[in-house]
């Protein structure tokens, strides 16, 4: 009996794996690659690197709304560090185009991004809120955050202004969180088809500090309040800081140094 | 200039001609939006060779306050007129559209004609008086118009790439008349400056626009396709959702499903459109897939349900472990959280996908969302597991007052936490027998599957409890799972008449009372009726209803509430055999012929649904003697509270823009795409 089991198991087991390729990534060691650097600032953090392939030799089963089965290429995602190159403030990580395998894994997109590494910096307490994301893809499929906002050909530089930005919410439990104000939203999406390097500096202005206090009650005409670097306090009924404003705080600030 | 030969001349340079100052030409422009209205002093440029090459001035002025440009003094060149972008934006923001759209056909595949062609004609008014004034009519969208890309409040994400229906000239080269259209005036007609928004109520009473447009969104969320093919999530909200000259669609299954939309200025469209997917590996260690949109007035979450394929989402469905429904994703460290109910539980499965998403997606669902709700609507919708997976969402953000619509949702809080749910907007359609609703069972499952089967209890409990269902009475102990919301539902009634087993009065003495005489058997009659049900509709609730008094004896009273929709619960118990009910397709078809039905309850010819209502309701009165009594009285309820179901587009007709809305849909809505299952 107790010489069955494994048996039994190990028969359960093939039957359930059955003759399926096999779906792990292979990558052949002189394949071409695609490199990204991303430029950290002092006060920041690289965040991993979130890579997906896929294959259009194995795919499985899906089915819409309204019950229709139909096939979807399979994908897989890894997790990779970057690495920082010397005493620099370069991270960098390649990402093998071919994922090999006997599903001929293909590179399809990358998320990654900065982040404050030290929160507690801004005050005891703080979290890390968001900010500071990229999504780049590099075929014609959907990321897991969705489609690209912005295509570019050719290999792709992305400089973007980050501004610090403290909130306060009360609804839903008290938090005090830090977060990077960009241009647009917590991810700059782009479909870049023929990169071979990816560039991220992230440009951040830490002497333009934007806090905003969140009302206590939702209720209509209740609105977030936010105190800008050259104190003006708005209260528009915007729910992240106006860009556009802190830009024009910030270049009227050094122009007059 | 009578002699029209010139030739080079061997003896002189030039030749005297003599004739008149050259004759000078004019032309008038008039500005209008499609209702007609004037596009009064806005600063325009009108440029030709003339002025390109310095010969004479740029013509520059304001349009007067009939929107009308007029230029005198004209040499026989094309004039290019320009409006400046910024005045023109601003006011054309703020100009409503005509209901009806002209609704081009969409390119199909290897189709080489543009997604966005010029206008058809015969279609706009402004068109037939212009025309019958003998002027020229051009309809216009403002990037043909306006002289650079004007600047937008929200920013376009990428400001070389503005939309194609609004912007279709990238080098904004103005709007140009040839030279043989001169000496006449050419009525402008422009494109206000507008994008759709899903025409959303958020309100307490039940809409029938919310539970439309929120279904399509449910079958939205189920879309995977790549972000530029028709159907996707970005494609539709960030492509269709500016094309204002097609109602946007939804697409599953090769059905194309108009939406009902609402036209908000362009400032207020949607800027962010997010689906999200746990994409985790393959095989999914759990796969929870979700979009959000937001614009000005809205945030609006669909959660994606499960495979329904012989339920194989074993991680997620299956689980009938009822856990306490805090959600760890949600606490962040030192941080007092409140759970999501004080007390109760929740469903191990939908929590556990529930957190996944919150895990992958900590920054979208626990900063984008919460904090775009200020001053917004949050509308949140699912289908099957999407469901219990909005309603998990809604009772963690139940202090934003979030508004739920559902749609064959299993169980997923036990009965305590319900009761501590209460504040949540939440009504939950039920199509008649779906099986799904009644799932895990009204009981507290856990302890029992426990012991029974150990650790594996759980997982394999899962089989037992399908079988049984209809046992689950006996659990009714405890703090069992049960459902939250006001219900909706679409419910198949048959009727049943009572006849003697026998006619002969000849076999009354044979074999004492179990003769055929003595025998009554209940016949059901052919007509069948599926109705749609919203028993928070019935008068208890209805503070207005004008003909309370008349209805009395055929309304829903609190008692027969009670008794054909008990709360908490469903008024049908669900069946394995009823599986094929769960799809969207067996919801969406009610919620469109009813939409249909209650736009215009007099159309021509009428839809199957109203038909085979009228045979229903013929068919009690010609067997009203004979009739089984209790199944008379609960359809003549139901036949009431059918008839309901229309007040409540009341206030998508008193909502701004909201009769345009639904006149829009019933002009594109096709009343004999029927997909009715018993009506059809």
């Amino acid at each position: 009996m107790i010489k069955k089991m494994p048996i039994a198991i190990l028969t359960l087991c093939v039957s359930l794996s059955g003759c399926a390729k096999d779906q792990s990534l292979a990558p052949p060691p002189d394949g071409e690659s695609i490199t990204v650097t991303v430029k950290v600032p002092k006060e920041l953090v690289a965040e991993t690197l979130q890579v997906m392939y896929r294959s259009t030799l194995c795919t499985f089963t899906d089915h819409s709304a309204f019950g229709e089965a139909y096939q979807r290429d399979g994908y897989q995602r890894t997790d990779l560090q970057l690495v920082r190159e010397g005493q620099s403030d370069r991270y960098v990580a390649k990402l093998p185009i071919d994922g090999g395998g006997a599903c001929q894994w293909r590179l399809s997109n990358v998320t990654f991004g900065v982040a404050y590494g030290h929160p507690t910096n801004f005050g005891e307490n703080v979290t890390y809120g968001a900010g500071g994301g990229v999504v780049v893809i590099f075929d014609h499929n959907n990321s897991p955050r969705g489609g690209a906002d912005i295509k570019v050909e050719g290999d792709l530089t992305i400089r973007k202004d980050y501004y610090p930005w403290v909130k306060e919410s009360f609804l839903g439990g008290y938090r005090k969180r830090v977060s990077l104000a960009g241009e647009g939203d917590i991810y700059v999406m782009y479909q870049a088809l023929q990169a071979r390097q990816v560039y991220f500096e992230p440009v951040l202005h830490s002497g333009f500090l934007v806090t905003s206090v969140q009302p206590k009650v939702k209720k209509k005409g209740n609105h977030t309040s936010f105190t800008y670097p050259d104190g003006s306090v708005v209260t528009d009924g915007r729910s992240k800081p106006d860009f556009r404003k802190l830009q024009a705080i910030r270049q009227a600030a050094e122009s007059k140094q | 200039m009578n002699d029209r030969l010139h030739r080079t001349d061997t003896l002189g340079s030039c030749k005297t001609v003599i004739c008149g100052k050259q004759k000078m030409h004019w032309i008038e422009f008039q500005l209008l939006d499609e209702q007609g209205e004037p596009l009064a002093n806005l600063p325009y440029r009108a440029l030709s060779e003339a002025t390109r090459s310095d010969y004479i001035p740029e013509y520059r002025g304001r349009t007067d306050a009939e929107g009308v440009i007029r230029l005198d003094g004209l040499h026989p060149l094309a004039i290019t007129l320009l409006i400046d972008a910024e005045l023109l934006a601003e006011l054309l923001q703020n100009r409503r559209l005509r209901a009806q759209r002209a609704e081009p056909e969409r390119p199909g595949f290897a189709d080489r004609a543009p997604l966005y062609g010029p206008q058809c004609s015969g279609f706009s008014p402004i068109e037939q008086r212009a025309v019958a004034a003998g002027h020229g009519y051009h309809y216009l969208r403002i990037g043909q118009l306006c002289d650079r890309l004007p600047t937008f409040d929200p920013p376009l994400a990428d400001a070389r790439q503005p939309p194609a229906y609004h912007f279709p000239d990238p080098k904004f080269g103005g709007f140009t008349i040839a030279d043989d259209q001169l000496d006449r005036r050419h009525v402008l007609e422009v494109c206000p400056l507008r994008a759709w928004s899903l025409t959303l109520h958020h309100q307490a009473e039940y809409s029938l626009v919310n539970a439309y447009n929120l279904a399509l969104m449910s079958i939205l969320a189920y879309s995977t396709r790549p972000e530029n093919a028709l159907g996707s999530v970005k494609e539709f909200f960030e492509r269709q959702c500016l094309d204002l000259s097609r109602t946007p669609i939804i697409l599953d299954s090769g059905q194309k499903l108009p939406c009902v939309v609402t036209d908000v200025p362009f400032n207020g469209r949607y800027t962010i459109a997010e689906p999200l997917d746990t994409t985790q590996a393959r095989p999914p260690e759990g796969d929870t897939q979700l979009f959000y949109a937001i614009n000005a007035t809205q945030v609006l979450v669909g959660w994606r349900g499960t495979e329904v394929d012989g339920f194989a989402d074993p991680g997620t469905d299956a689980t009938f472990r009822p856990v306490k429904p805090e959600v760890q994703a949600l606490c962040e460290p030192k941080v007092p959280c409140a759970d999501l109910t004080p007390e109760g539980s929740v469903h191990l499965g939908f929590r556990d996908a529930f957190e996944l998403a919150r895990r992958v997606y900590a920054k979208d669902l626990g900063k984008t969302i919460p904090e775009a709700i200020e001053g917004k609507g949050l509308f949140i919708c699912g289908h099957s597991l999407g469901g219990a997976l909005g309603l998990v969402h809604a009772a963690s953000l139940k202090e934003r007052n979030p508004l739920l619509y559902t749609y064959g949702m299993p169980r997923t809080f036990t009965l305590k936490a319900v009761t501590c749910l209460n504040e949540i907007v939440h009504f939950r359609h039920v199509n008649d027998i779906d099986p799904i609703p009644s799932v895990p069972p009204e009981a507290e499952l856990d302890n029992h599957l426990y012991k029974l089967y150990g650790p594996l209890g759980t997982t394999l409990g899962f089989a037992w409890s399908m079988l049984q269902l209809t046992a689950s009475q006996l659990f009714r102990h405890g703090d069992p799972f049960c459902h939250h919301g006001e219900i909706a539902m679409f419910f198949k009634a048959e009727q049943h008449t009572l006849r003697r087993g026998s006619p002969y009065p000849a076999y009354r003495n044979k074999d004492g009372l179990g003769a055929p005489y003595n025998t009554t058997i209940a016949y059901r009659l052919s007509e069948k009726v599926k109705f749609y049900l919203v028993p928070s509709l019935s008068p208890d609730d209805d503070q207005q209803a004008e003909q309370a008094q008349q209805r009395l004896t055929t309304s829903l009273t609190a008692e027969s509430r009670a008794r054909f929709f008990p709360p908490f619960s469903n008024p049908k118990a669900g069946r394995f055999v009823g599986l094929g009910n769960h799809f969207m397709s067996n919801y969406q078809p009610y919620i469109y012929g009813q939409l249909l039905e209650s736009i215009n309850p007099e159309r021509s010819p009428l839809l199957k649904r109203q038909l085979d209502r009228q045979n229903f309701e013929q068919q009690t009165r010609d067997n009203y003697g004979s009739l089984v009594e209790d199944e008379l009285a609960r359809n003549r309820v139901f036949l009431d509270l059918q008839s309901r179901l229309g007040e409540t587009l009341r206030v998508t007709q008193q909502a701004d823009g909201g009769a345009e809305a639904l006149q829009r849909f019933d002009a594109v809505a096709d009343p004999s795409a029927c997909y009715e299952r018993t009506h059809c």
